[in-house]
Parts: structure tokens; C-alpha cells; sequence
């Protein structure tokens, strides 16, 4: 959505100087400005060129090594004047000038910041308030509208794939039952003395396919497990 | 939520990177799927999106589905997002449009809730001292409710500019970038919405200004 300039958002009357009269950080822009024998109207487009002014205040801030902080201009003011013993220079009436003009913008601007402090009294009470249901709620009663996790078909295929190769542990001992049915089925279907199948190693059976139709009834003692097929043909 | 000062402090913009940096791998792993990624935005940026919600919306119900909506619409957009700019000035974006949505259906509906009027009393009355007199506790309480007032006055525009700029500290350009508007246009509007609450309090303005700051500055011309 693009904001549009509609219900008198930009009434004339905005001017740089004006919005240093309200705004903390402006005004230390415009004291570094001053500061450096420059303007506002010496900086064309100053809003377009926001990032690169504060720059190079920046810059001129640290190379001053200027603090322009209310209450650090006072002590900076009474110190010139002890150390001078009272005596005025140009240096000490621009810093008194501008001590005297943050203290006049300060005058200007009381009750919309306490307004806005106690708008932020407001919303940090009210956060404590809600605080518990924070901790106890949000992100839950968020989950029930976000919906099943998201997989992409990539992660699905690679999903199966993983478990074709390794299956679970109980299927191992499936392999193991159908391997012995298997060995069952052959010798009662054939009713010929059982070939000896390929055994590669003791309790192991190797066997080549398997196919059944029926039901399986496995019976397990302490060092013997019978596995009874029922064929379904009877 | 201090008042910024110029110039940004080394260490708070390598804190600023940090953070924008970890959002970032979050928000692919969950553009990915992992929802547990999501909820790691969720939990940092919960209570930031329901102070700017409340902040614009005033009132505590309103602000919590819009919130829970914000959240919503961001993962299911998740996709749309390109890290362009940070993930939380995106989340702003689409609570601020929520906001406004919901202050204009509010206004549709002719009725306007604001339940933050017994907050404001209530911090009011917890900041007095029990040995104030009765008469100043009444004039705080007086200057509370009619700065409430000012502040549901102005438009959710007004509001909303203040709120994040004020109370959420955001820069100009990340205001700029919230609301899809020029740098100049987001000082105009801040410049405006002060100066329509200075305006609307200007009545209550001591004569005295006892409360001011004041230069005890003397001088002796040599």
C-alpha cells in the first residue's frame, strides 16, 4: 500500500528551522550546521539529502569534538567563563547564544513530549498487563491459524526416499518372520525332505522370494520361534 | 526506546547488523517450512508489533488481533519477501496497513473504543506521591485525561508517525521505508502530528512555565 499526501498531512508551514524547533536530533544537526558558519539554505534538498548532511556533521561533530547535549553546553558555558574570569570572548557569547536557544526550543515543545511520554507510560503498562498472555498464548493461539507445517516437494520425495533405504528397526524383524514362513511354506508345500537352503551363517536363512496367501500365527518360546501358515486355499 | 541522539552509537548499529543478520537466516529456513524458525521472529518481534498496534489502534483487544493477524499474513507472505530491508520494518508495514484498516472500519461503524483511559489514571495516580497535595493530584489527573484526549484527536496517521518514531525510535529512512513514503514526507508528517498535539494541549500551558528547564546563566562583561 502507498501512502498518499491526503487530510492535510503536508500543510505549508514545514521548514527546516521549524522542524529543528521540535525535533532533538534536528536541532543538533542544525547546531552543527551553525557551528561550521553554515545554513539550512545552504543545504539544497536537505531532506533528500538527509544521509549525506548527517554525514558530514557527523564528521564536523567528532572533529570539533563538540557536545551539543543541553546540559553540557551549560557546564561547557560556566567553565569558559571561570577560566576567562568572567571575561567575554566571541567563543563564549556563541556558546551562550546557543545554550540560550536550546532552553527557548525546549520552552516550545513541553507538553506534545509529555504527551508523548505518557503515551509510552501508556503502552509499556499495558505490555506488562499482557505480559502472561505473551508467554502463555500467542505464539499457540497463532499456530492454530498458520496451519500444518510446510514441506516442499523436494523435502517430501527426499523424506520417502530416506525411509526406503533405512527402514525402521520393526521392519528388520518383519524380513526375519517372512524368511521363516517362507522356509516353512516351501517344505509343506513340496512334502520332499527339505533341500538345504544357503545358510551364510548360523540362525541365518537366505531366501531368494516369497509368496503367501493365508494367515500367520507365530509362536515364541525361550530359544525356539514356529511360525504356522494357514494357506487360504485350505 | 531512548531518545535518539546524534550520532548512532558504533556498537548500537553492530547490535542493529547482528540482529538483522540472525532474521535473516530465520526467515529462510522458514520461507523453507520450519515453523519453529518462525517462532523465533514471533517471540522477538511479538511485543513490538503489539506496542505499535496499540499505540496507533488504542485499544488492547483490537491490538492483539492485529497483532496475531500481522504475524499471520507475514508467514503466509513469507514467500514475497526479498530482505531488501529488515524483516521487522516489513512486519511494521503490514501492522501499520492493519491498523489503518481497522481504524477505518472502526469509524464505519461509528463507535470508537478507548479503554486506555483508566491506564493513563491509573500510572498517573502510581506516579503521585502519597503526600501530594489533593489539588495537584487532581490537575495531573486533569492533564492526563486531556493529553488522552489530544492523542485520540489526532488521525491513526498522525498517531502512527509518532509511535514509531517516538516510541519505537525507528530512523527516518526506516520510517520512510515502513510507510512507502519519501524521507521528506515522514519529517513533514512527524513535523505536523507535533504540532497538532502542541496545539491541542497549548490551552493547558502554564502561564509560568514553572516547569521548564532553565540557564542559570549570568554574565559579566569585562
Amino acid at each position: 500500500m502507498t501512502e498518499s499526501n491526503d487530510e492535510n498531512l503536508d500543510e505549508p508551514g514545514f521548514t527546516a528551522e521549524a522542524f529543528e524547533a521540535q525535533d532533538a536530533e534536528f536541532q543538533q544537526l542544525g547546531q552543527c550546521l551553525r557551528a561550521t558558519g553554515e545554513s539550512w539554505e545552504n543545504s539544497q534538498d536537505w531532506a533528500q539529502f538527509y544521509p549525506e548532511l548527517e554525514e558530514r556533521l557527523v564528521a564536523t561533530v567528532n572533529a570539533l569534538n563538540f557536545d551539543l547535549e543541553h546540559g553540557a553546553l551549560q557546564q561547557h558555558f560556566e567553565r569558559a567563563v571561570e577560566d576567562r574570569e568572567g571575561q567575554w570572548t566571541a567563543f563564549t557569547q556563541r556558546v551562550l547564544d546557543e545554550a540560550n536557544r536550546s532552553e527557548n526550543l525546549a520552552a516550545r515543545q513541553p507538553l506534545s513530549a509529555q504527551a508523548v511520554e505518557e503515551l509510552r507510560s501508556d503502552i509499556e503498562s499495558t505490555l506488562d498487563d499482557v505480559e502472561p498472555r505473551f508467554e502463555n498464548q500467542f505464539f499457540r493461539q497463532l499456530q492454530g491459524q498458520l496451519g500444518p507445517e510446510k514441506t516442499s516437494l523436494w523435502q517430501r520425495m527426499a523424506n520417502t526416499i530416506s525411509q526406503w533405504i533405512r527402514p525402521p528397526s520393526w521392519a528388520w524383524g518383519s524380513l526375519a518372520v517372512a524368511m521363516m514362513a517362507a522356509f516353512v511354506l516351501v517344505s509343506a508345500s513340496q512334502r520332499e525332505p527339505l533341500e538345504p537352503v544357503a545358510v551364510t551363517a548360523p540362525n541365518k536363512v537366505q531366501v531368494d522370494s516369497i509368496q503367501f496367501e493365508g494367515t500367520v500365527t507365530l509362536s515364541q518360546s525361550e530359544d525356539l520361534t514356529v511360525i504356522w501358515l494357514a494357506d487360504a486355499s485350505g | 526506546m531512548s531518545e535518539r541522539t546524534m550520532p548512532t552509537d558504533p556498537a548500537e548499529k553492530a547490535e542493529k547488523t547482528r540482529i538483522r543478520a540472525q532474521d535473516q537466516i530465520w526467515v529462510e529456513r522458514a520461507q523453507a517450512g520450519d515453523q519453529e524458525a518462525f517462532r523465533h521472529l514471533v517471540e522477538r518481534y511479538q511485543r513490538r508489533v503489539y506496542a505499535v498496534a496499540y499505540g496507533i489502534v488504542r485499544n488492547r483487544d483490537d491490538a492483539w488481533d492485529i497483532a496475531q493477524e500481522a504475524f499471520v499474513k507475514a508467514y503466509r507472505n513469507l514467500s514475497r519477501f526479498q530482505g531488501n530491508s529488515g524483516f521487522y520494518t516489513w512486519l511494521y508495514r503490514i501492522t501499520y496497513n492493519l491498523c489503518i484498516d481497522n481504524m477505518r472500519a472502526r469509524s464505519r461503524r461509528s463507535f470508537v473504543e478507548i479503554d486506555s483511559s483508566r491506564m493513563l489514571q491509573a500510572a498517573v495516580a502510581k506516579e503521585a506521591p502519597l503526600e501530594t497535595h489533593p489539588a495537584k493530584t487532581a490537575d495531573r489527573r486533569e492533564l492526563a485525561e486531556q493529553i488522552e484526549k489530544a492523542l485520540n484527536q489526532l488521525s491513526e496517521k498522525h498517531r502512527a508517525i509518532i509511535v514509531l518514531r517516538e516510541i519505537e525510535g525507528l530512523s527516518y529512512e526506516e520510517i520512510a521505508d515502513v510507510l512507502k513514503v519519501s524521507k521528506g514526507t515522514v519529517m513533514s508528517r512527524l513535523f505536523h502530528a507535533r504540532r497538532k498535539l502542541q496545539d491541542l494541549l497549548e490551552p493547558y500551558l502554564k502561564a509560568d512555565q514553572s516547569v521548564l528547564p532553565r540557564l542559570n546563566l549570568t554574565t559579566q562583561r569585562s
